[in-house]
């Protein structure tokens, strides 16, 4: 039975690497303590991943990844093991659900940069009303008016010619002083563009060089000297940010400001990378990173592998992007990206999450510029600034606020899924039918949602994913096979694969891998955690109660075991990569 | 439902006031996890960069893909819309190629062709077509990519 059992994960190991990248299909994630403790699900069309996670305040936000990263973080990291039910349909049918999911992620993304712009209309004017500086601008602070004719950069004065740059800075300022004059507090985004293009136009006139603050500082171990083929492209690279001024000092885009300061900071950086023979990057977390990280609570040896881990990404970054015949913004981008992850050594979730699809971090260093005073009546001006505010805050809660059984991870996937067609029958016949499970009570709960669509969606076939330990295990017993190990592997604090961590909450044994035997190991767990809440009580006074609360944590995913039901499985902080 | 997830589904059920929202929803907010997931996905980019620029320029990375696709949406459901500013467009288009590393858009062919694909998707006739092509300026290479997003938007 046991033998079966490992040949069945052996086949399903195999069949999650051969994966076809091609396919659509949802995807059921298992249950495990922590976020998330009664499932999730994902969709999965071409190798990229669309699940939705309660991110900014109870709003239910799109997420999208690549398979690897998705698989790393709820199969490996998070130990669960994942179902993926593929579904017979064309790649027309594959590329219009992408297109769906594109369109939320847009919408979502304009709403939120929307709120965005509008927080930041209430902060100029409490600024201008309270006679205080303004806020930073972002990019601003990439150049240091206090380094002036730095040779690279009057080089590159020269190249743009003073004539054109003067007259950008003149149209510039002309345009501060009308919107200041004017008054209106619906305008501010455009003042404040205006003064970023006024301040790149001085920049370039200034011959301005980089901020050593804004650049991504590499320990040692990281910085090693330029190949040919680095130098090469990093000279290719610094000639097309050259173009990149040059164009959009041309350029009518009213937002141009900030992408000016940014391709003369990186034409800077390119530069005196080729002069010193080392990689120059600039910091892409600075501007989006909190100024102190919050403390991890792993391992120091976790801490080392990171650190290690982000100086190989940097030393492939390199091969992959600077090796290229043409170095392209995008590529470049995840190099400045990987630099900052070294810089916080290993620190990768510094600045948010990043994704193979999107959610980049461009190095955006902020400095507060100086404006004129905003003309008008401030106080109606921010009480207005505020009402819209508000407003727009309501709008985002009425379209993706988090509500248990309505609008869950569930629905809106199984929604967004469905309006890719255009009514029931387009539906029937690109996907068997609706996603969406109004039509089956406590649909809204993973596994029924991915019972439903395994009974009503035109699904080919169905690939179980494991688990890291499930994989592990199955490593280790055909290893060393025999009871022994059996009994080794089966308890927390004995197993060769598993490390016990708090946040899984105290347990003894495993009951995932087991089914009559489950209750008996619940009532084991039951006890121990029980115990262990005991030693938590004795230990408060030093551990703050973290735990007492494991042990509580642990008596309460004792009990579904009781039942026969499994939902903790351990989790990992980090696994050496394949 | 057999009677195994009948039980799960009671036992969610049964904890649901526990945990409140929290129960049924993703939060990746483990530090370790996101900073392990962001790594393995920059280094799955690099992988597609290198695929890609092995294979030609044909093919394009993940990231390029989901670019144009996001820009088609948005060229799409702004032309829908009513009263849209230039500048709101352009700031939703810089919004956008920003999310997806790109500051300066203009010197990326993806654009403007990934702009005319969604005004189709948007059915703007041809004689609308033309006058933004004219706007524009026709003989730009924009204009033509646009032109040729438009016409052949593919499915």
């Amino acid at each position: 039975m046991r033998r079966l059992a490992l040949a069945a994960l052996c086949a399903a190991l195999a069949l999650a690497d051969a994966r076809a990248d091609d396919e659509l299909g949802f995807v059921y994630v298992t249950s495990n303590v922590g976020e998330a403790s009664g499932g999730h699900a994902a969709l999965v069309a071409d190798g990229s991943v669309y699940h939705l996670q309660n991110a900014d305040a109870d709003l239910l936000l799109l997420v999208r990844d690549g398979w690897s990263a998705f698989h790393l973080v709820y199969a490996v990291l998070e130990n669960r093991p994942l179902a993926v039910a593929l579904l017979d349909v064309t790649p027309e049918v594959t590329e219009r659900a992408q297109r769906s999911f594109a369109r939320l992620y847009v919408e979502q993304q304009l709403e939120l940069a929307k709120r965005e712009s509008l927080r930041d209309d209430v902060r100029w004017l409490e600024a201008f009303a309270a006679d205080r500086p303004t806020p930073p601008l972002r990019g601003a602070g990439l150049l240091a008016p206090g380094a002036p004719e730095d040779p690279d950069a009057a080089r590159l004065r020269d190249l743009i010619g003073s004539d054109s740059l003067a007259e950008l800075r003149a149209a510039a300022e002309r345009a501060v002083d009308e919107l200041t004059r004017a008054g209106d507090p619906t305008r501010l985004e455009a003042l404040r563009e205006s003064l970023l293009v006024r301040e790149a136009a001085r920049a370039l006139l200034g011959a301005w060089g980089l901020d050593p603050r804004a650049v991504a500082q590499l320990p040692a171990d990281a910085d090693e000297p330029l190949t040919e083929a680095e130098r090469a492209g990093l000279e290719e690279w610094a000639a097309s940010q050259e173009r990149a001024v040059a164009e959009l000092v041309r350029s009518s885009r009213p937002d141009r400001g900030y992408a000016l300061l940014l391709a003369q900071a990186r034409q800077l950086a390119a530069r005196r990378s080729l002069a010193t023979n080392r990689l120059v990057l600039l910091d892409a977390f600075e501007s989006h990173a909190p100024e102190s990280l919050e403390p991890e609570d792993v391992a120091d040896f976790v801490r080392q592998k990171r650190r290690e881990d982000a100086a190989a990404l940097l030393r492939k970054g390199r091969r992959s992007v600077l090796a290229s015949v043409q170095v392209e913004e995008a590529n470049f981008n995840l190099l400045e990206e990987v630099a900052s992850i070294v810089l916080r050594e290993g620190r990768a979730d510094a600045a948010g999450m990043l994704s193979e699809l999107g959610m980049r971090k461009l190095p955006a260093r902020g400095r507060g510029l100086e404006s004129p005073p905003f003309s008008g009546d401030l106080g109606a001006a921010l009480a207005g600034a505020r009402e819209r505010l508000s407003a727009q805050d309501e709008t985002l809660r009425k379209r993706w606020s988090y509500e248990l059984m309505t609008r869950n991870c569930i629905t809106l996937l199984a929604r967004t899924t469905d309006d890719a067609f255009g009514g029931e029958a387009e539906l029937e016949r690109a996907l068997g039918a609706a996603a969406s499970p109004d039509d089956r009570t406590f649909g809204f709960i993973p596994f029924v949602f991915f019972d439903r669509v395994r009974e009503r969606l035109r699904v080919s076939r169905v690939e179980p994913v494991p688990s890291h330990m499930q994989k592990e295990l199955a490593r280790v017993f055909a290893e060393s096979p025999g009871a022994l190990t059996r009994a080794r592997e089966s308890t927390a604090y004995t197993s060769t694969i598993y490390q016990p961590l708090l946040r899984d909450s105290a347990f003894l044994l495993f009951t995932d891998d087991v089914f009559w035997r489950r209750p008996a190991y619940g009532f084991v767990n039951l006890f121990f955690g029980l115990g262990f809440t005991t030693y938590g009580v004795a230990a408060l006074p030093f551990d703050g109660g973290v735990r007492a609360k494991a042990g509580l944590e642990g008596v309460m995913w004792s009990v579904p075991e009781l039942a026969f039901v499994n939902v903790r499985k351990g989790s990992f902080d980090w696994v050496a990569p394949d | 439902m057999n009677p195994r997830r009948t039980l799960l589904a009671a036992a969610l059920i049964a904890v649901l006031p526990l945990f409140g929202c929290k129960i049924i929803t993703a939060i990746i907010e483990l530090p370790s996890d996101i900073s392990a997931g962001s790594s393995k996905s920059i280094s799955g980019s690099f992988d597609a960069i290198s695929t890609s620029s092995g294979s030609g320029p044909e093919e394009p990375t993940p990231n390029q893909t989901s670019y144009r696709r996001d820009l088609r949406q948005f060229a799409a459901v702004f032309a829908l819309s009513q009263g849209g500013t230039r500048e709101e467009f352009l700031r939703g288009v810089a919004r956008i190629a920003e999310d997806h590393g790109v500051s300066h858009w203009e010197a990326e062919p993806i654009t403007p062709r990934a702009i005319g694909e969604g005004l189709r998707d948007a059915n703007l006739s041809e004689a609308e077509m033309e006058a933004f092509v004219n706007d524009v300026g026709r003989d730009k290479p924009a204009a033509q990519l646009a032109l040729e997003g438009w016409r052949n938007p593919g499915s």
